[in-house]
Protein backbone atom coordinates (compact mmCIF):
# COMPACT_ATOMS: atom_id res chain seq x y z
CA UNK A 1 0.00 0.00 0.00
CA UNK A 2 1.60 3.34 -0.78
CA UNK A 3 1.71 6.09 1.41
CA UNK A 4 -0.75 8.19 -0.56
CA UNK A 5 -3.45 5.57 -0.46
CA UNK A 6 -2.95 5.29 3.42
CA UNK A 7 -3.62 9.20 3.65
CA UNK A 8 -6.47 8.74 1.45
CA UNK A 9 -8.01 5.78 3.47
CA UNK A 10 -7.09 7.92 6.79
CA UNK A 11 -8.97 10.97 5.21
CA UNK A 12 -12.10 8.71 4.53
CA UNK A 13 -11.70 7.08 8.09
CA UNK A 14 -11.42 10.58 9.67
CA UNK A 15 -14.60 11.55 7.36
CA UNK A 16 -16.79 8.62 8.36
CA UNK A 17 -16.09 9.62 11.93
CA UNK A 18 -16.74 13.12 11.70
CA UNK A 19 -20.37 12.21 9.93
CA UNK A 20 -20.99 9.99 12.68
CA UNK A 21 -20.03 12.70 15.53
CA UNK A 22 -22.22 15.09 13.29
CA UNK A 23 -25.47 12.48 13.40
CA UNK A 24 -24.98 12.20 17.34
CA UNK A 25 -25.10 15.85 17.77
CA UNK A 26 -27.57 16.17 15.34
CA UNK A 27 -30.27 13.31 16.36
CA UNK A 28 -31.77 15.05 19.65
CA UNK A 29 -32.75 18.07 17.79
CA UNK A 30 -34.39 16.17 14.42
CA UNK A 31 -36.18 14.06 17.56
CA UNK A 32 -37.36 17.80 18.82
CA UNK A 33 -38.25 18.85 15.89
CA UNK A 34 -40.05 15.12 14.82
CA UNK A 35 -41.80 15.04 17.75
CA UNK A 36 -43.06 18.48 17.78
CA UNK A 37 -45.14 17.40 15.29
CA UNK A 38 -46.81 14.31 16.28
CA UNK A 39 -49.32 13.75 18.36
CA UNK A 40 -49.41 12.95 22.12
CA UNK A 41 -50.09 9.10 21.76
CA UNK A 42 -47.43 8.67 19.47
CA UNK A 43 -45.01 10.57 21.44
CA UNK A 44 -45.23 8.69 24.04
CA UNK A 45 -45.64 5.20 22.34
CA UNK A 46 -42.57 5.42 20.28
CA UNK A 47 -40.63 8.31 20.61
CA UNK A 48 -38.39 7.62 17.96
CA UNK A 49 -40.56 6.92 15.23
CA UNK A 50 -41.50 9.14 12.52
CA UNK A 51 -44.81 10.76 13.10
CA UNK A 52 -47.96 8.75 11.36
CA UNK A 53 -49.56 12.34 10.78
CA UNK A 54 -48.54 15.97 11.72
CA UNK A 55 -50.16 17.28 14.06
CA UNK A 56 -50.42 20.90 13.56
CA UNK A 57 -53.12 21.36 16.54
CA UNK A 58 -50.28 21.18 19.18
CA UNK A 59 -48.36 23.98 17.41
CA UNK A 60 -51.40 26.41 17.78
CA UNK A 61 -52.36 25.66 21.19
CA UNK A 62 -48.62 25.73 22.11
CA UNK A 63 -48.65 29.78 20.74
CA UNK A 64 -51.54 30.28 22.80
CA UNK A 65 -51.36 28.36 26.07
CA UNK B 1 -49.63 32.54 28.02
CA UNK B 2 -49.49 33.91 24.89
CA UNK B 3 -46.17 33.15 22.53
CA UNK B 4 -46.00 36.94 21.43
CA UNK B 5 -45.79 38.18 25.26
CA UNK B 6 -43.31 35.67 25.89
CA UNK B 7 -41.31 36.31 22.36
CA UNK B 8 -41.27 40.48 23.12
CA UNK B 9 -39.52 39.35 26.62
CA UNK B 10 -37.11 37.26 25.04
CA UNK B 11 -36.37 40.18 22.62
CA UNK B 12 -36.13 43.00 25.67
CA UNK B 13 -33.85 40.87 27.49
CA UNK B 14 -31.86 39.82 25.06
CA UNK B 15 -31.62 43.24 23.62
CA UNK B 16 -30.48 44.85 26.85
CA UNK B 17 -28.30 42.29 27.50
CA UNK B 18 -26.31 42.88 24.01
CA UNK B 19 -25.99 46.24 24.00
CA UNK B 20 -24.44 46.24 27.07
CA UNK B 21 -22.17 43.56 26.74
CA UNK B 22 -20.83 45.04 22.80
CA UNK B 23 -20.64 48.78 24.66
CA UNK B 24 -19.01 48.56 27.65
CA UNK B 25 -16.65 45.49 26.74
CA UNK B 26 -15.80 47.07 23.43
CA UNK B 27 -15.25 50.38 24.82
CA UNK B 28 -13.38 48.63 27.95
CA UNK B 29 -11.00 46.86 25.51
CA UNK B 30 -10.32 49.94 23.51
CA UNK B 31 -9.08 51.43 26.85
CA UNK B 32 -7.10 48.74 28.22
CA UNK B 33 -5.29 48.64 24.69
CA UNK B 34 -4.46 51.97 24.24
CA UNK B 35 -3.40 53.04 27.61
CA UNK B 36 -0.81 49.88 28.58
CA UNK B 37 0.40 50.58 32.22
CA UNK B 38 0.62 48.05 34.86
CA UNK B 39 -2.53 49.56 36.44
CA UNK B 40 -4.34 48.84 32.85
CA UNK B 41 -2.34 45.57 33.31
CA UNK B 42 -3.84 44.47 36.82
CA UNK B 43 -7.77 46.27 35.12
CA UNK B 44 -7.62 43.66 32.22
CA UNK B 45 -6.80 40.69 34.43
CA UNK B 46 -9.48 42.05 36.98
CA UNK B 47 -11.85 42.10 33.73
CA UNK B 48 -11.45 38.70 32.18
CA UNK B 49 -10.91 36.59 35.31
CA UNK B 50 -14.80 35.94 35.73
CA UNK B 51 -14.78 33.94 32.35
CA UNK B 52 -13.22 30.98 35.12
CA UNK B 53 -16.04 31.44 37.77
CA UNK B 54 -18.66 28.90 36.92
CA UNK B 55 -22.16 30.20 36.97
CA UNK B 56 -23.69 27.75 39.11
CA UNK B 57 -21.11 28.65 42.46
CA UNK B 58 -22.88 32.04 42.77
CA UNK B 59 -26.12 31.57 41.81
CA UNK B 60 -27.13 31.80 45.14
CA UNK B 61 -25.55 34.85 45.94
CA UNK B 62 -26.55 36.39 43.07
CA UNK B 63 -29.92 36.11 43.94
CA UNK B 64 -29.69 37.72 47.01
CA UNK B 65 -27.98 40.43 45.68
CA UNK B 66 -30.81 41.23 43.24
CA UNK B 67 -33.25 40.59 45.56
CA UNK B 68 -31.72 43.50 47.62
CA UNK B 69 -31.78 45.62 44.66
CA UNK B 70 -35.12 44.67 43.50
CA UNK B 71 -33.86 43.73 40.55
CA UNK B 72 -35.26 40.14 41.00
CA UNK B 73 -38.20 39.23 39.02
CA UNK B 74 -37.65 42.12 36.36
CA UNK B 75 -36.99 41.59 32.68
CA UNK B 76 -34.82 44.49 32.93
CA UNK B 77 -33.20 43.62 36.17
CA UNK B 78 -32.15 40.22 33.97
CA UNK B 79 -30.80 41.88 30.99
CA UNK B 80 -28.59 43.92 33.02
CA UNK B 81 -27.26 40.56 34.75
CA UNK B 82 -26.42 39.25 31.37
CA UNK B 83 -23.65 42.19 31.29
CA UNK B 84 -21.72 41.02 34.23
CA UNK B 85 -21.88 37.57 32.77
CA UNK B 86 -20.86 38.39 28.46
CA UNK B 87 -18.90 40.98 29.41
CA UNK B 88 -15.22 39.31 30.31
CA UNK B 89 -15.46 36.83 26.82
CA UNK B 90 -16.44 40.05 24.72
CA UNK B 91 -13.54 41.93 26.35
CA UNK B 92 -11.29 39.50 25.78
CA UNK B 93 -12.31 39.00 22.19
CA UNK B 94 -12.20 42.75 21.38
CA UNK B 95 -9.24 43.17 23.04
CA UNK B 96 -7.19 40.55 21.23
CA UNK B 97 -8.62 42.26 17.55
CA UNK B 98 -8.16 46.08 18.91
CA UNK B 99 -4.22 44.79 18.50
CA UNK B 100 -4.59 44.26 14.86
CA UNK B 101 -5.29 48.08 14.69
CA UNK B 102 -2.66 50.60 14.71
CA UNK B 103 -2.27 53.73 16.95
CA UNK B 104 -2.02 55.71 14.04
CA UNK B 105 -4.92 55.86 13.35
CA UNK B 106 -6.09 56.94 16.56
CA UNK B 107 -3.18 59.39 16.20
CA UNK B 108 -4.50 60.98 13.55
CA UNK B 109 -8.16 61.50 14.54
CA UNK B 110 -6.62 63.27 17.49
CA UNK B 111 -4.64 65.53 15.27
CA UNK B 112 -8.06 66.42 13.78
CA UNK B 113 -9.39 67.27 17.21
CA UNK B 114 -11.30 63.74 17.97
CA UNK B 115 -11.81 63.15 21.94
CA UNK B 116 -10.92 60.29 22.98
CA UNK B 117 -14.78 58.76 22.92
CA UNK B 118 -15.32 61.01 19.50
CA UNK B 119 -12.97 58.68 18.25
CA UNK B 120 -13.51 55.20 19.44
CA UNK B 121 -17.79 55.56 18.03
CA UNK B 122 -16.47 57.44 14.53
CA UNK B 123 -13.31 55.70 13.97
CA UNK B 124 -12.46 52.33 15.63
CA UNK B 125 -15.93 51.24 16.48
CA UNK B 126 -16.91 51.06 12.96
CA UNK B 127 -13.02 48.62 12.42
CA UNK B 128 -14.89 46.38 14.77
CA UNK B 129 -18.10 45.28 12.34
CA UNK B 130 -16.89 41.38 12.21
CA UNK B 131 -15.54 41.22 16.13
CA UNK B 132 -18.95 42.62 16.97
CA UNK B 133 -20.94 40.48 14.85
CA UNK B 134 -19.40 37.79 16.77
CA UNK B 135 -19.96 38.28 20.17
CA UNK B 136 -23.99 39.46 19.40
CA UNK B 137 -23.84 35.90 17.64
CA UNK B 138 -22.72 34.27 20.50
CA UNK B 139 -24.55 36.27 23.05
CA UNK B 140 -28.08 35.76 21.15
CA UNK B 141 -27.49 32.13 21.25
CA UNK B 142 -26.64 32.37 24.97
CA UNK B 143 -29.13 34.46 26.02
CA UNK B 144 -32.45 33.37 23.87
CA UNK B 145 -31.84 29.87 24.74
CA UNK B 146 -30.59 30.06 28.50
CA UNK B 147 -32.32 28.43 31.10
CA UNK B 148 -30.73 28.62 34.69
CA UNK B 149 -30.98 32.58 35.30
CA UNK B 150 -34.61 33.00 33.87
CA UNK B 151 -35.63 29.98 36.11
CA UNK B 152 -33.59 31.93 38.86
CA UNK B 153 -34.68 35.35 38.03
CA UNK B 154 -38.34 35.45 36.57
CA UNK B 155 -39.82 32.63 37.06
CA UNK B 156 -41.98 33.42 39.66
CA UNK B 157 -44.29 35.63 37.30
CA UNK B 158 -45.81 34.75 33.98
CA UNK B 159 -45.52 38.39 32.57
CA UNK B 160 -42.38 37.87 32.56
CA UNK B 161 -41.36 34.51 31.77
CA UNK B 162 -39.14 33.69 28.39
CA UNK B 163 -40.18 31.19 25.70
CA UNK B 164 -37.35 28.68 27.64
CA UNK B 165 -39.18 28.34 30.81
CA UNK B 166 -42.71 28.28 29.17
CA UNK B 167 -41.66 25.02 27.47
CA UNK B 168 -40.58 24.25 30.91
CA UNK B 169 -44.38 24.70 32.39
CA UNK B 170 -45.84 21.86 30.39
CA UNK B 171 -43.19 19.62 32.54
CA UNK B 172 -44.74 18.22 35.92
CA UNK B 173 -43.93 16.51 38.66
CA UNK B 174 -46.76 13.58 37.73
CA UNK B 175 -47.79 14.73 33.97
CA UNK B 176 -46.00 16.35 31.43
CA UNK B 177 -47.39 16.85 28.01
CA UNK B 178 -44.33 16.40 25.73
CA UNK B 179 -46.27 16.95 22.66
CA UNK B 180 -46.48 20.82 23.71
CA UNK B 181 -42.97 21.16 25.75
CA UNK B 182 -41.51 19.68 22.08
CA UNK B 183 -43.51 22.42 20.21
CA UNK B 184 -42.46 24.87 22.57
CA UNK B 185 -39.24 24.24 22.32
CA UNK B 186 -39.27 24.53 18.86
CA UNK B 187 -40.58 27.65 18.77
CA UNK B 188 -37.94 28.84 21.46
CA UNK B 189 -34.57 27.82 19.54
CA UNK B 190 -36.19 29.03 16.44
CA UNK B 191 -35.35 32.40 16.28
CA UNK B 192 -32.08 31.94 17.61
CA UNK B 193 -30.93 29.31 14.80
CA UNK B 194 -32.21 31.71 12.26
CA UNK B 195 -30.15 34.51 13.49
CA UNK B 196 -27.28 31.74 13.73
CA UNK B 197 -27.93 30.71 9.79
CA UNK B 198 -28.11 34.81 8.66
CA UNK B 199 -24.90 35.61 10.78
CA UNK B 200 -22.42 32.46 11.26
CA UNK B 201 -20.09 33.24 8.14
CA UNK B 202 -18.83 36.22 10.03
CA UNK B 203 -18.49 34.19 13.52
CA UNK B 204 -15.58 32.15 12.20
CA UNK B 205 -13.94 35.97 10.21
CA UNK B 206 -14.51 37.79 13.83
CA UNK B 207 -13.14 34.84 16.22
CA UNK B 208 -10.03 34.81 13.42
CA UNK B 209 -9.63 37.87 13.35
CA UNK B 210 -7.01 39.10 15.79
CA UNK B 211 -5.73 35.26 16.17
CA UNK B 212 -2.27 36.80 13.43
CA UNK B 213 -0.99 40.41 14.80
CA UNK B 214 0.73 42.05 12.19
Amino acid sequence: MTRSTKRRLGLILIEIIVVIVGIIYIYPVFLMFMNSVKPFREVVTDVIALPTRLAWETTATSLTR
Amino acid sequence: MNYWSLFSNNVIITVIGIAGIVFFSSFTAYILDRRQNKYTKFIHTLVITPMLIPFQTIMITLLKVMNVLHLSGSIWGLGIQYWGFGIPMATFIYFNFLKTIPHEIDESAKIDGASTIRTFFSVIFPLLKNVTITVVVLDVMWIWNDFLLPLLMVNSNSKTKTLVLSAYTFVGQFNTQWQYAMTAMVLAIVPSIIVFVLLQKYIVEGVVAGAVKG
